[in-house]
């Protein structure tokens, strides 16, 4: 994976954000491919190299944490400095001989608070806590509950957030609010990850779910892009179409991760056996794993709630029919994998997508000569 | 370049020992000879040679001189009698150049900056595509390879060459030396032969003006030639020489969307890529090479779409080189890399150092050995650099002409990966795995395109895999 | 008449004289008559000489018309076309003579053309059947044939006017060789083929573009029009009448390829809609304040719509919306990152038709950028059915982002084109006025600027 940081190609903000002193809190807001994540692991790098090597950087999403730990992205951090929110926590309170396996029984943010609460009144009595790591760097902001933010400011000396509101799946507190009013805030305003015809695709669902437009601020400066959408009634069609295009792109973008999502864990699924099937078969990524020793394995497979902060040269969102089986939260979850693309977009369906992918594909294709009356109407009956 | 000669003298051969002798100056009976002019016009019997100081070898005594200068024509006589009877200091041409009057006079006109004008990028990239077609290994590799690997092509010496002199004359000297070398010192043979090498670089040498190399591409004026010549004038767009092949024309007009379109484009070409008679071989590759550097221009990575058809068009990559050089150079936006920035893998930056590296020829040589040392070592021995100290471990630096250099790998451990220390064997190795799958993934395309259409449309350059 | 046969017709005439001239040697030969240089004590003419044996079998009375219309010409001269002297019948011969044109003809020293010489060239040709045009006549076989250049190449003469037509309307039935065809199928335009001519000065003029239209696509291209299709003949009537000429070459000027485009399209109504006179001269600039041709286009195209049908010309609207807004913002993109330009922000104003992107780039200090500065690319689809489109260009700076409008404004100072543009147009159009304007906001500072300033981004020469 190429690395975007240029020293002499950033803009105003991304060079306010590496001349910050290695001392103070600070929180970086921006749009996905702001360099927002890229931002926070360079600063534990400068960190650990200029002796403050108490330092950690935590993050909320494991298939991202996974991704760079295992190398998807190249740093100069050691992987023991990289974990996972949560399992941060639960060592500190292990280490201090507080009761952590009584939870398996709650829901996800119960845990959380549940946990965070803990931390919180061990550092009430043991006063020494208090700041003793030098900085903790957090990824995925927004998705912070208010106890958790404590916990953060209460532990360290310094805190550096990152964030965007846009991206926040979870339904959680207003983590951003809370770190703006104690940390310096510097905002990424541009982004030049996601290409302007992504971009396009993005804000006509991003509309729908009432948010402001990324395009506006698209600096995209990578290869010619597109996005396609592709139409087969059948699922075997969709994914054919799939790896044939899948097979061109390994050529095209030689050592570039390609990220493909389906909507539900069964859709998953069943891509993921059709391209087992196929000569892509040493291409793929294990499952659940975002990084490989075998320099082949480029193909990265997963259900859409799970791709978030990832991000890949191409995506490829298949069975997208099943969207709307999703939810009240699918706009936004749509919204994060389209911006997951940086360069090329594919959308298959069976052509009975949501009102608000329909809008995207209206956005980005060029109109069609001549409507055929039977695409006028809905085909009804027929699954 | 020399412009003037601080001390000089011609010593007989029964006198040379003294100015190896430290300390004694005085014994050395000097025959003192001023001024560049002189030097250059003193007739030398075949026992005389001129040595020539930097500094008074009264105040510095213990100083060898920097320069040996004998008579046309007994060069290797030279080498020959120092290497047998001065054996302590052997390779001598690591301390003292050797130089014949000619090359002598030649020194002087080299410049002060060596610079490849409008060649510099292309004549970089074109370094880097011998690379790629000598040793198989991935463009992702270019990156992490060491100096030397791009230090012992045929192009980086003919290159240097051209930047280093004004107006070079000696191309076929240079090349021969250049094989020679390798086979003395027992490299690994390199898919490419060299003077297939010699002939494309002698093209685009020859395209960029000053230097006259029709002696080595053995003709005055081909296609290739112009077509090489309207694209360093017109910052690499298309020539007409290449537009007038139709499926170069499509292919072409694709190489404006998106990669995947691209990459389907030069599949397509590949395929119905006109029947060339064998004096047109070269412009086929060149054709490849060109449509593949439109795919990402101004960088190299994807020279594994070449890979399947490396027997069909072996100088492809070297012309997909040279062609990502001119886009990473261009000010048209036609071709130019599409961040306006340059793309060449940083090793790029590191290829220019040594191409454009400032020639002192009044100090010490910058080399191991010189050309005409080692072949007459070589003469006596199976490997020449037997028992040769040199500056790393590992490789040797022998200079080919004043100031032209070529790297040649010196340890006997591992003689077929010649040109590769241990470590970035490693990183080779990787990289021939995610090569083969790519040659597999492309293999397949081209097959599965061409599998629907049967009879004449047959693939002209067959995979060379056969069917997973 | 072949080659000998002329060279005998010339050995009897020389020695001799005719409309006073002394014909002194033979100079060249066409399919109907033969070239002497004349000499008098004024200096030397070429006299053109036409074949007995043919003028009998063709009809003398109409070649004298011819001879006639050419002499209406004398007194009436134009550096570009060849000057006529005069002309009638002696001995039994039909003659004209005319101005000694010492270079070739276009048509053989094609491959000299530099790219250079292109733009003065057909500029010159131009204002010579523009000047006929004033005449009340038209050439009809404007090709590189009858076009004399210079040995320096530095000037153009349109020779040949023996087919030249008058326009005047009443005359048409003096027509005698109606049913001929006259002029070079090669270089006439499909309603010249055809005879679908209508008879009007626009008629004439959109023949004559197209046939500029034509020599200009040789002095680009260095190949003559449909050279790969000019045999058989039924092969050549039919690229004449349905083939567009590909002119999206290397290194071709963008203007003039355009131009010559827009001239060879095959219909006369897009020729005039989109060429004017004054397009063949040196780097035109369209008026940005020509409201009135704007409103005649937009009413064309309500028209045709009416004719037409309004869904399927709705469709067209909206594809070529769709290809004029993808071409612009990936020539904007393109722009930015190739000439590394500041950070951007953009917005669409307008969408689909007509488009409208506004893109800001606020003050950097590293790049030197003191003012805010805006650029404005609007389109719009005028014709669908003719593919017409308009691209306008403009910029702006202002020292605060509020007063900057959305939309330019009246004062503007518009870079405007029209025609069928495809995106290499749209590429280059985009391109210069972006880096030219950019340029320009880089010398404005914050303390010079009180309000906002509109950018001239024509680049004028």
């Amino acid at each position: 994976m190429s690395w975007w940081l240029d020293i002499a190609d950033l803009d105003p903000d991304q060079k306010r954000a590496i001349g910050l002193p290695a001392k103070g809190n600070y929180l970086l807001v921006g749009p996905p491919g702001s360099g927002k994540t890229n931002l926070l692991l360079i600063r534990a790098e400068y960190l650990i190299r200029s002796d403050m090597p108490n330092v950690f950087v935590l993050m909320f999403n494991e298939a991202l944490h996974d991704f760079v730990v295992r190398g998807g992205v190249h740093y100069d951090v050691p992987r023991n400095k990289i974990r996972k929110m949560l399992s941060w926590e639960i060592v500190l309170l292990r280490e201090n001989a507080v009761e952590v396996d009584d939870l398996d029984d709650v829901s996800l943010v119960e845990k959380r608070r549940t946990i965070a609460k803990r931390v919180l009144a061990l550092i009430e009595s043991k006063p020494a806590l208090e700041g003793h790591v030098d900085c903790l760097l957090i990824d995925e902001a927004q998705d912070c509950l208010a106890e958790e933010v404590e916990v953060f400011f209460k532990c360290a000396k310094n805190v550096c957030f990152a964030g965007d509101s846009k991206q926040r799946i979870f339904s959680a507190d207003d983590a951003l609010g809370l770190v703006g009013a104690k940390a310096k805030k510097i905002e990424l305003k541009t982004h030049y990850r996601i290409s302007h015809e992504i971009c396009r695709a993005a804000d006509a669902v991003g509309a729908a779910a009432g948010l402001e437009s990324v395009g506006q601020n698209c600096n995209y400066k990578g290869p010619a892009s597109a996005v396609h959408f592709f139409q087969c009634s059948s699922d075997q069609g969709q994914m054919e179409a799939m790896e044939k295009t899948l097979k061109i792109q390994l050529a095209a973008y030689p050592g570039e991760l390609l990220g493909v999502a389906a909507p539900r864990k069964v859709d998953r699924d069943a891509i993921r056996g059709f391209l087992e099937s196929t000569s892509l078969v040493n291409n793929l990524l294990p499952h659940r794993e975002s990084g490989s020793d075998e320099a082949e394995r480029l193909i990265y497979i997963s259900h859409l709630q799970d791709i978030k902060g990832l991000e890949f040269r191409a995506m490829h969102l298949g069975l997208m029919q099943h969207l709307s089986r999703l939810g009240e939260n699918q706009k936004r979850i749509a919204y994060t994998a389209i911006t997951r693309a940086k360069t090329t977009l594919s959308i298959y369906s069976d052509g009975n997508i949501p009102g608000y992918l329909e809008k995207a594909r209206v956005a980005v294709e060029p109109p069609k000569s001549k409507p055929d009356l039977a695409d006028l109407f809905p085909k009804k009956g027929k699954k | 370049m020399i412009e003037s000669v601080p001390y000089s003298a011609v010593v007989e051969r029964a006198d040379f020992g003294d100015l190896l002798a430290v300390g004694r100056p005085s014994q050395l009976r000097l025959r003192p000879v001023t001024g560049y002019a002189e030097i250059a016009s003193r007739r030398l019997r075949p026992t005389e040679v001129i040595a020539v100081w930097s500094k008074d070898i009264f105040e510095a005594p213990s100083h060898l001189p920097e320069m040996l200068v004998c008579e046309d024509g007994s060069a290797s006589d030279w080498a020959a009698w120092i290497t047998t009877y001065a054996a302590k200091i052997r390779p001598f041409t690591a301390y003292v150049r050797l130089l014949t009057r000619s090359e002598f006079e030649a020194t002087a006109s080299a410049r002060k900056e060596p610079s490849l004008g409008h060649l510099t990028w292309p004549g970089v990239g074109t370094v880097m595509g011998e690379v790629l077609a000598s040793s198989k290994i991935s463009d992702v590799a270019l990156e992490s390879l060491p100096a030397s690997s791009f230090m012992s092509t045929l192009s980086f010496a003919m290159f240097r060459a051209a930047a280093l002199y004004p107006e070079f004359r000696d191309w076929n000297q240079l090349v021969e030396s250049w094989d020679s070398v390798r086979r003395m010192t027992g490299q690994r043979s390199r898919p490419l032969d060299v003077g297939t090498v010699a002939r494309v670089v002698a093209i685009i040498i020859d395209a960029a003006g000053s230097h006259n190399t029709y002696e080595l591409s053995k003709s005055q004026e081909t296609p290739l030639r112009s077509a090489c010549r309207e694209m360093l004038r017109t910052g690499g767009r298309p020539p007409s020489v290449f537009m007038a092949f139709q499926a170069f024309e499509v292919a072409e007009a694709q190489m404006h969307g998106p990669r995947e379109q691209r990459v389907m484009a030069f599949v397509e070409f590949v395929r119905s890529v006109p029947a060339v008679s064998s004096q047109e071989e070269d412009l086929r590759a060149a054709m490849l090479g060109y449509l593949v550097s439109r795919i990402a221009p101004g960088s190299i990575q994807h020279a594994q779409l070449l890979e399947p058809i490396a027997a069909a068009a072996p100088t492809a990559s070297m012309w997909y080189g040279f062609f990502a050089g001119l886009a990473a150079d261009s000010r048209l936006d036609l071709s130019r890399s599409e961040s306006g920035g340059l793309e060449l893998p940083t090793s790029a930056r590191r290829i220019l150092r040594e191409l454009h590296r400032r020639e002192d020829f009044l100090s010490p040589p910058n080399c191991d050995i010189s050309f005409s040392e080692l072949v007459a070592i070589g003469r006596t021995r199976h490997n020449a650099l037997d028992g040769i100290p040199t500056g790393t471990s590992g490789g040797a630096i022998v200079e080919l002409a004043p100031g032209i250099y070529s790297t040649v790998n010196s340890s006997k451990s591992a003689p077929d990966e010649a040109d590769f220390s241990r470590k970035d064997a490693e990183v080779v190795s990787e990289i021939r795995s995610a090569l083969e799958r790519l040659t597999v993934a492309v293999g397949a395309l081209v097959e599965e395109k061409g599998g629907r259409r049967n009879g004449p449309q047959r693939p002209l350059f067959p995979s060379k895999r056969s069917k997973r | 008449m072949d080659d000998e046969y002329a060279r005998s017709l010339a050995a009897k005439l020389v020695g001799s004289t005719l409309g006073g001239w002394q014909l002194t040697e033979y100079i060249n030969h066409g399919k109907s008559a033969v070239v002497l240089r004349g000499s008098s004590s004024t200096g030397d003419v070429a006299v053109k000489v036409f074949d007995p044996a043919l003028v009998a079998r063709f009809g003398r009375e109409a070649q004298l018309k011819r001879i006639e219309r050419e002499k209406q010409l004398i007194g009436r001269s134009h550096p570009n076309l060849v000057c006529v002297f005069g002309g009638g019948e002696e001995r039994g011969y039909l003659f004209v003579s005319m101005e000694l044109f010492p270079g070739s003809n276009l048509a053989d020293s094609l491959t000299r053309i530099t790219a250079d010489r292109v733009r003065p060239l057909i500029a010159q040709i131009a204002s010579a059947a523009q000047f006929l045009e004033s005449c009340a006549f038209a050439h009809r076989d404007i090709k590189p044939a009858n076009i004399g250049v210079a040995p320096d190449l530095s000037t153009a003469k349109l020779l040949d006017l023996g087919v030249i037509r008058p326009l005047d309307l009443s005359n048409v039935t003096d027509e005698g060789d109606q049913k001929l065809f006259i002029g070079t199928l090669q270089y006439s335009p499909p309603e010249l083929l055809f005879r679908e001519e209508e008879q009007s000065v626009e008629a004439w003029r959109a023949i004559t573009f197209y046939q500029l239209g034509a020599v200009l696509h040789d002095l680009l291209t260095l190949r003559p029009l449909f050279l790969e299709e000019s045999t058989p003949y039924g092969r050549l009537v039919r690229a004449v009448g349905e083939k567009s000429p590909r002119l999206d070459g290397v290194g071709i000027d963008s203007e003039l390829r355009l131009l010559a485009l827009n001239c060879l399209a095959k219909s006369p109504t897009h020729r005039l809609n989109t060429v004017k006179w004054e397009h063949f001269q040196e780097s035109h600039v369209a008026d940005p304040l020509d409201s009135a041709r704007r409103k005649i286009a937009a009413r064309r195209g309500a028209a045709r719509i009416a004719a037409v049908g309004e869904n399927e010309l709705t469709d067209q609207v909206a594809q070529q919306a769709y290809s004029l807004r993808t071409a612009i913002q990936a020539a904007v993109v393109s722009t930015i990152n190739s000439e590394s330009l500041p950070r951007y922000s953009t917005q669409v104003i307008r969408d689909p038709d007509p488009f409208l992107l506004r893109i800001l780039f606020e003050p950097s200090v590293t790049d030197g950028l003191e003012v805010w500065f805006a650029f404005y690319c609007f389109s719009q689809v005028v014709d669908p059915a003719g593919s017409i489109h308009l691209l306008g260009l403009s910029s702006c700076v202002a020292g605060n982002r509020d007063q900057i409008p959305a939309e330019a404004t009246k004062e503007a100072i518009v870079r405007e084109v029209r025609g069928a543009l495809i995106d290499q147009d749209i590429r280059t159009q985009v391109q210069q006025s972006l880096i030219l304007a950019y340029a320009q906001a880089l010398q404005e500072t914050e303390a010079s600027l009180e309000s906002i300033r509109w950018i001239d981004v024509r680049g004028e020469k």
